[in-house]
């Protein structure tokens, strides 16, 4: 298995890379398939919890359906937990911006507008996204009583055609 | 080119040495993520860069690339395939640092620990992986060298 002499270095780098990745893929896809727990390959709905794994919090969690009752209601204040260039060029219309990288800066300014027992729905985006559930159990550490998780929200907010807002 | 100088003592151990080192930091940045792909699925996800549906499958294969490089480095088997895989790798690490770097993306590297205890830091992420990117680029262009150097010999004698 030695390095080959006589053979082209560039033509062995593309053959032996690609021998190492087809034998990484069987690997690793043969040893997720046996193990107790492993991923799901495939996007599914169960996948969200598994692959949020150990950062999963006690924050519930709220459906599309239930978010977009609560906006219509205005029964709840939505919370985009990603950072502050995501949220400028596109947030749930009416949500505030508590990036999860500066939260500790950006709290006062919330708890000056917001009251402790106001219902808030903290998002980000994307299935795995911990964003949310970072900034949820944040502001749980920090006297707001009810605080909600939803989940990959501003994908599926924006997928369902509900108001948007971008700020400049 | 002349490629004697190769073959002293000093720089054979220098190879040897940045060789090593190499491969044991693949080894050490697959270990930890081959056991806990959930988390690891969670830290690619926070990069905001691939798509849903890629993220799982990228946790769960890229652990075992990174070992499986790392490891063959470390045995100096199949050294081309492995360090053009380690330097592509190094090279798309360094991207996908740079890019959350510059959007504001404040996540934990998930470099070698998927439990990092103190707070992210980009500048000391980026620097480390420049670094490992050099000593890739060096030890590369040792075999490369060394590996044409061996040709040459039949056309001599």
């Amino acid at each position: 298995m030695k390095t080959a002499c006589g053979k082209s270095f560039p033509r062995e780098a593309l053959k032996q890379g690609g021998l190492i990745v087809l034998i990484a893929l069987a690997i690793s896809l043969s040893v997720n398939f046996i193990r107790s727990g492993g991923l799901p390959l495939l996007p599914s709905p169960s996948s969200k919890a598994a692959a949020n794994g150990s950062r999963s919090s006690d924050e519930p969690l709220v459906t599309m359906e239930e978010a977009r009752a609560l906006f219509l209601a205005h029964g709840a204040v939505f919370i985009d937990a990603r950072p502050e260039q995501d949220y400028r060029s596109g947030h749930i219309q009416g949500a505030l911006n508590l990036p999860a990288n500066s939260f500790d800066r950006a709290l006062p300014s919330l708890q000056t507008r917001i009251s402790p027992d106001a219902f808030l729905i903290a998002y980000c985006d994307g299935e795995h996204c911990s964003l949310s559930r970072e900034v949820a159990a944040q502001l749980v550490a920090n006297g707001f009583s009810h605080v909600a998780v939803f989940l990959n929200g501003w994908t599926l907010w924006r997928n369902a055609g509900l108001p948007v807002a971008k700020t400049r | 080119m002349n490629s004697d100088w190769l073959k002293s003592r000093p720089v054979k151990y220098l190879f040897l040495s940045s060789r090593l080192l190499l491969g044991a930091v693949f080894v050490l940045a697959g270990a930890d993520k081959l056991f806990h792909p959930g988390e690891f699925a969670g830290i690619i996800s926070n990069y905001q860069i691939l798509p849903d549906h890629l993220v799982n499958i990228a946790a769960v294969v890229l652990p075992w690339l990174e070992t499986l490089v790392g490891l063959l480095i470390l045995a100096g088997w199949w050294l081309p395939g492995a360090l053009a895989l380690a330097d592509s790798l190094l090279i798309v690490f360094l991207v996908a640092l740079g890019l959350a770097a510059a959007r504001g993306i404040d996540i934990d590297c998930g470099c070698f620990s998927l439990n990092p205890t103190g707070a992210p830091n980009f500048v000391w992420y980026l620097s480390r992986d420049l670094f490992f990117l050099l000593l890739g680029g060096a030890v590369t262009a040792q075999t490369l060298i060394r590996s044409s150097g061996n040709q040459r010999v039949p056309e001599t004698t």
